[in-house]
C-alpha cells in the first residue's frame, strides 16, 4: 500500500515545506493537496511545494466544473513539467456538472497528448472555428497521472496508529485499491511511517515479524 | 520560458531557471520579477504564469510576483482570482497582477471565445477580480481605452517595451489627469548592456530575430515597421547609453521600468551578468542624475 499525506491546520509555504519533508524522512510517498479557504488554488499550491521538496508526489484533487478543460489542462502541464513528472490529477466532478465529466476527462487528455487536436463535443468545441490546437508545454513524461476521486485510493482520517492500520487492513480486504490518503496532523506522519506502512506493504508478514519491531 | 526553433531547451529546465533567476534579482536588491503569458504555441511559452511563479516563490524569500500580461479575457475569472489569492498567501503577500487583453485570435479561439469580445470580457472579468483579491492590479496596453479602464477602475497602467520615451509623455500626461493619486505607470523595456558595439550589433540581431518569429506569427501586418519601433526603443548598449534611455522614460513620466533582460537566446549566467551590472553599472547613474 502506498500512502499520500493529506496535511491538516497549515496554510503557510513553510507549513507545507514542513510536510513534504516529513512524507519524505518517514517513507511516505507524497502530498494529496485539496483547496482550503486559504488556498482555494491546489494546483498553484503544489507548483510552490514541488520547488520546496523535489521528491515527493504532488496528488492535487482538480474539481472538473465550469472552467475550460484546456486551462485546467495548461496548468498541469506546467505543475507536471516543474515537478519533473511528480503530479498526480486526482479528477472528480463539480456539483452540477456530472453529465460533462467525460467530455472533460477526454479534452484533458487530448490536451496532454503529442499531437494538435480538435474536439467536437457536447459542450466543448475545441477550437472554435476551423484547425486544431495543441496545449503546450507538454507533460513531463509520455502523460500527466491521472486519478478519478475514489478509485485508485481510499481517503481516511487519522486517529492513532492502531485505528488507522485496522482501517486500512479493511479497506484492503474489501476493495484492495493500492493508496491510501490519510488526513493527518505533521506530529503523525514519523508514526505512519514506521508502525503502519511497514505492516500493510506486503501481503502477508513472517510471524514474530512485527513482534520483533514493536521490542 | 519557452524552448524555441533558435534555441530550443528543457521545459522542465526552464522553471528551475525562472526560479534562479528571481533569485538572483532578489539578491540584487530589485523590487520584483515579472513574467508573461502565451498559450497554444510551439514553444511552449508558459500559459500559467501564476504556477511558474507559485514554484519561484518557494525558492526567493521577499521579490515580488508581477505578470506582463496574464491573458484575462481569455481565462475564468474565478479561477484566476483563486490562483492569485492562493500564490499571494503562499509568497507572503508578495503579488502584482498585470493583465492584458491578448491579442493571437487562435488562443481565443482554443478556449471558445472571440478576439473581438476581448474588451467586454476584460471589463467583466476585472469585476469579478477585484471584488475577489484586492491586490495592485495593473492594465496593459497604451490604447485610450485601456488607460480610461485603469483610470476608472483605480489601477495603474503597464506600457509595451515598444513605446519611446517622447510617445510616453503624452500617454503618461493622459494617464495623470484621469488616474487617481496613486496610480503608477510601468513602461516595460528590453534591455542589453554591452559597451563593445559589435557585440551590442550583435545582440540587436538576435532581438530582431526573436521579435521577427512574433510579429510574422503573432502580431500580424507590417513587420518592418514595428521591428523598427522594437529597435529603436530598446536600451541596448554601455552603461551610460542604457541610463540615458531609462532616465528619458522617468522624464517623460514612468514611474516603475520592468527591464527585459531574459530572452530564449539569452544564456542563464549572462541573465545573471546583466542583473547584476543592471544594479552595479546603471542605476548609480540614473540616482545621481
Amino acid at each position: 500500500m502506498r500512502f499520500l499525506i493529506e496535511p491538516c491546520c497549515t496554510d503557510s509555504l513553510a507549513g507545507l515545506r514542513d510536510y513534504a519533508n516529513a512524507v519524505e524522512c518517514s517513507g511516505l510517498d507524497g502530498l494529496f493537496l485539496t483547496g482550503t479557504d486559504a488556498l482555494p488554488a491546489p494546483l498553484v499550491t503544489a507548483a510552490a511545494v514541488a520547488a520546496a521538496n523535489d521528491v515527493v508526489l504532488l496528488a492535487v484533487d482538480v474539481e472538473l466544473g465550469d472552467r475550460h478543460p484546456v486551462e485546467v489542462a495548461e496548468e498541469c502541464a506546467v505543475v507536471d513539467q516543474a515537478s519533473r513528472g511528480r503530479l498526480i490529477a486526482v479528477l472528480s466532478a463539480a456539483d452540477g456538472h456530472a453529465a460533462d465529466f467525460d467530455e472533460a476527462t477526454d479534452l484533458l487528455r487530448l490536451a496532454w497528448g503529442a499531437r494538435p487536436f480538435r474536439l467536437d463535443g457536447r459542450r466543448w468545441q475545441v477550437p472554435a472555428g476551423e484547425g486544431c490546437v495543441r496545449v503546450t508545454p507538454s507533460p513531463f513524461g509520455a502523460r500527466v497521472e491521472t486519478w478519478v476521486a475514489g478509485r485508485e485510493a481510499c481517503r481516511v482520517q487519522w486517529r492513532d496508529p492502531d485505528t488507522l492500520l485496522r482501517e486500512l487492513e479493511r479497506e484492503r480486504a474489501t476493495e484492495d485499491r493500492g493508496w491510501a490518503i490519510v488526513a493527518a496532523p505533521l506530529g503523525a506522519l514519523a508514526a505512519i511511517g514506521k508502525a503502519v506502512r511497514p505492516r500493510l506493504a506486503l501481503d502477508r508478514l513472517p510471524p514474530g515479524l512485527t513482534e520483533l519491531w514493536d521490542s | 520560458m519557452q524552448s524555441t526553433a533558435a534555441w530550443p531547451g528543457s521545459f522542465a529546465r526552464s522553471y528551475d531557471r525562472f526560479a534562479a533567476d528571481a533569485a538572483v534579482v532578489e539578491r540584487h536588491g530589485f523590487d520584483s520579477v515579472w513574467c508573461g503569458e502565451h498559450r497554444f504555441w510551439y514553444d511552449g511559452w508558459c500559459p500559467a504564469p501564476l504556477h511558474a511563479q507559485a514554484f519561484a516563490a518557494a525558492r526567493t524569500d521577499h521579490v515580488r510576483f508581477g505578470t506582463a500580461m496574464l491573458l484575462l479575457p481569455q481565462h475564468d475569472a474565478h479561477a484566476v482570482a483563486r490562483n492569485a489569492i492562493t500564490l499571494d498567501r503562499l509568497s507572503g503577500g508578495r503579488l502584482e497582477l498585470g493583465l492584458g487583453l491578448g491579442y493571437r485570435d487562435e488562443e481565443f479561439a482554443a478556449v471558445g471565445l472571440r478576439r473581438s469580445d476581448r474588451a467586454r470580457l476584460m471589463e467583466e472579468k476585472l469585476e469579478i477580480l477585484e471584488s475577489a483579491w484586492s491586490g495592485p492590479k495593473w492594465i496593459g496596453g497604451m490604447a485610450p481605452a485601456a488607460l480610461e479602464r485603469a483610470a476608472r477602475r483605480g489601477h495603474s497602467v503597464m506600457l509595451p517595451q515598444t513605446l519611446s520615451a517622447r510617445r510616453l509623455r503624452a500617454i503618461a500626461a493622459r494617464h495623470r489627469e484621469q488616474a487617481p493619486a496613486g496610480s503608477r505607470i510601468g513602461v516595460l523595456r528590453d534591455v542589453h548592456i554591452e559597451p563593445d558595439p559589435a557585440r551590442a550589433s550583435e545582440f540587436r540581431s538576435r532581438l530582431r530575430a526573436h521579435y521577427r518569429e512574433e510579429i510574422v506569427s503573432w502580431w500580424g501586418d507590417e513587420p518592418e515597421r514595428q521591428l523598427g519601433y522594437v529597435d529603436a526603443a530598446a536600451a541596448v548598449g554601455g552603461a551610460e547609453a542604457v541610463a540615458e534611455t531609462l532616465r528619458a522614460l522617468r522624464e517623460a513620466g514612468a514611474t516603475d521600468l520592468m527591464a527585459r533582460l531574459s530572452f530564449d537566446f539569452v544564456e542563464a549566467p549572462v541573465v545573471h551578468d546583466q542583473i547584476a551590472r543592471l544594479r552595479d553599472e546603471v542605476l548609480p547613474l540614473l540616482e545621481e542624475a
